[in-house]
């Protein structure tokens, strides 16, 4: 790792605790509303390569009771920003992370490598935060479970069928597993570990 | 400027009182009062402090003491940084505002002259003061001779 290097740091919440509980509130909805994509209005500048509302949310979340992985396909100065602004862990290794922010050009880690919480205590698992390109192109994918009154449709290029497989698999651990937050822009979509993931049929047929 | 400069002005301005800070501020004209933007905006916590017994021991927790940090970007780039004793806002933004000024050659004769004098100058009295204090309770032990050996 790179030597310390203010120069690069950019600044955070202009007001830190009141954005925090916004980003904090939407990150709850988001996660009460699988699939849902919701806007997070509350800004602070982000690194390069990494969306306002991946940013906002870390901002959010971190402290220095938390590890964090960065992908290897952003800057050393995003991981160096959130170290800065919220004291929490740097790691390498991915299976100890509690937060793993992924670009949009990684491809998907084997989610049984991640933390995923003991069956006492499966709020010791890892979260994800995932960049992706839209929420509005991409595989149709048709979501259930709690949350959700009847079913939600979701789609991002980069929720492919592989990942609808894994998410599956990971299914099978309940309620061990992983949750996830997709960034795109100030959007911001959650997929906790509770929810379903179906291909929808008629794309499936094709 | 070396490690040591700074690391000599930054333990002036962690225990500068508001008073001079804010003389040292006022003596700024209005267009050498730099712009800055926040890096990190002026936030209150504890630390613990630790010493080693006489320098040299193992760390010991002497207790914990607050502290108020902050980082600030001059318009020119320079980056100040304040770590001071206590909860004021402002003693961390001016503390880290002459730490920015410090570390750039054509404004740093002047604080140097206008704020970190006389603080070193507190500096001495406040020792000379408490070292005066300690003086006045010396006793000299003395043994008078006795006549009769």
């Amino acid at each position: 790792m790179s030597a310390f290097d203010l120069s690069r740091i950019g600044p955070g919440f202009a007001d830190p605790v009141q954005a925090a509980q916004q980003v904090f509130r939407v990150g709850l909805d988001a996660l009460a509303h699988p699939g849902r994509v919701l806007d997070i209005a509350a800004n602070a500048p982000a690194p390069a390569g990494v969306s306002a509302a991946a940013n906002a949310l870390l901002l959010a979340l971190l402290d220095q009771d938390t590890t964090l992985h960065v992908s290897a396909m952003l800057d050393d100065v995003t991981a160096q920003h959130l170290r800065f602004h919220t004291g929490c862990r740097l790691t390498q290794d991915i299976a100890e992370a509690d937060f793993v922010l992924l670009a949009t050009d990684d491809t998907w880690p084997d989610f049984s490598l991640l933390k995923q919480g003991s069956e006492y205590s499966p709020e010791q698992s890892a979260t994800i935060v995932r960049e992706v390109s839209s929420f509005a192109v991409g595989l149709p994918l048709l979501l259930k479970g709690a949350g959700i009154a009847t079913t939600q449709s979701l789609q991002c290029p980069e929720l492919d069928a592989a990942f609808v497989t894994s998410w599956q698999a990971m299914r099978g651990r309940f309620p061990r597993g992983i949750d996830l937050f997709l960034t795109c822009g100030s959007a911001l979509a959650g997929l906790p570990r509770s929810t379903h993931i179906n291909i929808q049929a008629e794309a499936a047929c094709m | 400027m070396t490690h040591q400069d700074r690391q000599d002005w930054m333990r002036l301005l962690s225990t500068a009182p508001l008073d001079i800070l804010e003389a040292w501020r006022g003596t700024q004209e209005q267009t050498k009062a730099p712009t800055h933007t926040w890096l990190r905006r002026p936030e209150t916590g504890l630390v613990m402090v630790r010493g080693r017994v006489g320098g040299t021991g193992n760390r010991f927790n002497l207790g914990e003491m607050t502290l108020t940090r902050c980082t600030l970007r001059l318009a020119g780039g320079q980056h100040g940084v304040a770590y001071v004793q206590g909860r004021s806002a402002r003693k961390a933004e001016l503390a880290a505002l002459a730490d920015a000024l410090l570390q750039d050659e054509a404004a740093r004769t002047d604080v140097e002259q206008d704020l970190l004098q006389p603080l070193r100058a507190r500096r001495a009295a406040e020792a000379a003061r408490r070292a005066q204090a300690a003086r006045n309770t010396k006793v000299d032990f003395l043994t008078i001779a006795r006549g009769d050996e």
